[in-house]
């Protein structure tokens, strides 16, 4: 892949990801085959800033962990009263990091 | 894959645990006028959440009323198996060396978006939180 379109991609999405993965993703991005560059560019990631805002509106019905498409912990939260309020605390502070994992992961797949 | 299979288990043994001491914190009468309403949602908006009630409801199970039981929280019955069951299942996975549970809850997160049990089952959601507003829980 051309340095230039990927670079372009890295600058443009940065924030969707944590920026430990952010090295590998370049690497990876450069070794793949243009063919799925479409592929890859179609992809929509989460927004962690939209997820901290569910977390903290709507955190104790789950619908954080549904957004990022964790639909089993989000059924978990919400027949919990969201982890009788300790676990919906909790994910104030770790939904971000979550979200930027999700979307790491949705990336991985396409790469695969 | 691993890892996430490694973070589920973790986090199912956690749930587990401390819903074994939220229930005994519950029933058992020593502590009983210690633990109060902790749901966020109610204290916030003075209205029930879709699962308050649940431990009134798990408790009048555990002690045989199975109808007060459900008129405090349907859901406690889902959550009463739930903590009957996985403790066990996840205890058969580890010693045997399985991953059937990681397996079963990846397959029942596919099947729940599927639109003939997603509508069903939020509809069922909503419905039970307006009868728990009415109620009062």
């Amino acid at each position: 892949m051309d340095s230039a379109k990927v670079d372009m991609f890295m600058l443009a999405n940065a924030k969707f990801f944590e920026s430990h993965h952010l090295m590998q993703l370049r690497e990876q991005l450069l070794a793949l085959d243009d063919s799925k560059w479409v592929i890859v560019q179609s992809i929509s990631f989460y927004d962690p800033t939209t997820s901290i805002i569910v977390s903290i509106l709507a955190g104790t019905l789950g619908i954080d962990r549904f957004l990022i498409g964790d639909t089993g912990l989000g059924i978990g939260k919400l027949l919990t009263c969201g982890g009788l309020g300790i676990w919906a605390l909790v994910d104030w502070f770790l939904i971000m990091g979550a979200t930027r994992e999700k979307n790491f992961f949705k990336l991985q797949q396409v790469l695969y | 894959m691993l890892e996430r299979r490694r973070n589920l288990y973790g986090l199912l043994a956690l749930f587990c645990v401390a819903g074994y001491v939220w229930m005994t914190l519950n029933i058992d009468r020593r502590f009983e006028t210690h633990v109060g309403p902790v749901c966020v949602f109610k204290k916030v908006t003075t209205l029930p959440c879709p699962s308050c009630g649940s431990t009134r409801s798990m408790k009048a199970i555990l002690e045989g009323d199975l109808v007060a039981g459900f008129s405090w929280n349907p859901m406690g019955y889902l959550l009463l198996v739930m903590l009957l069951v996985v403790p066990w299942w996840l205890l058969y996975d580890l010693l045997m060396k399985r991953d059937t549970l990681h397996r079963v809850y990846r397959q029942a997160e596919q099947m729940v978006l599927k639109p003939v049990i997603l509508w069903p089952g939020l509809l069922l959601v909503v419905a039970n939180w307006i009868w728990n507003i009415v109620k009062g829980v």
